[in-house]
């Protein structure tokens, strides 16, 4: 397939973090991954070297992908091959996320994020 | 079959302002074939812990 020229005048992104992806140019396969245990403690005490991810299902459990049970014959003609952009403004790009300028065949991205909470007293809602 | 045909014509934006891009999401300027992303996020009742501050057991 052809693929076109993306021409951006200017861009400014604040932050990149937790295994984000700011491509300028082409590509062929962009997979970010991202593995977040995020705890919160009602006294702020951690000790840097907690945790594990394998106790955790949600880091290892396969996630179901839609089932592609009908070809599709695809063809695109690029009367004008550029793209083009004045501006690009970005505050923050996180968590297995991909920026980019250009193109690419495919894009393969995942996030997992478990979320703990631990409280020293108090009672439960549900 | 699909037969899907497109014909790409000028495509000119001035500015593109974003707030925030997370959890495996894809803002591309440009082609591609195929996107395929996907997030899990897991808050159970089980993750709210109450009692004494206990550190996770496995280190890295």
């Amino acid at each position: 397939m052809p693929v076109r020229t993306t021409v951006v005048g200017s861009i400014r992104i604040i932050s990149s973090t937790l295994g984000s992806i700011i491509q300028a140019g082409d590509s062929l396969v962009v997979s970010p991954r991202s593995k977040v245990l995020a705890v919160q403690r009602q006294v702020a005490e951690y000790y840097g070297d907690e945790g594990s991810f394998d106790r955790f299902r949600i880091f290892r459990q396969n996630i179901p992908e839609p089932v592609l049970d009908e070809s599709v014959s695809f063809s695109a003609t690029n009367e004008n091959p550029y793209i083009e952009v004045g501006a690009v403004h970005i505050i923050g790009i996180s968590a297995a996320s991909v920026l980019q300028f250009g193109s690419n065949k495919l894009v393969d991205a995942e996030s997992r994020t478990k979320h703990i909470r631990q409280l020293l007293e108090g009672e439960r809602p549900i | 079959m699909i037969q899907w045909t497109v014909v790409n014509k000028g495509l000119q934006v001035g500015t593109i302002k974003i707030t925030g891009v997370g959890s495996a999401s894809v803002v591309l300027i440009g082609d591609t074939e195929v996107i395929s992303t996907s997030s899990v996020f897991d808050t159970p009742p089980e993750s709210l812990i109450i009692g004494p501050l206990v550190p996770f057991t496995g280190g890295r």
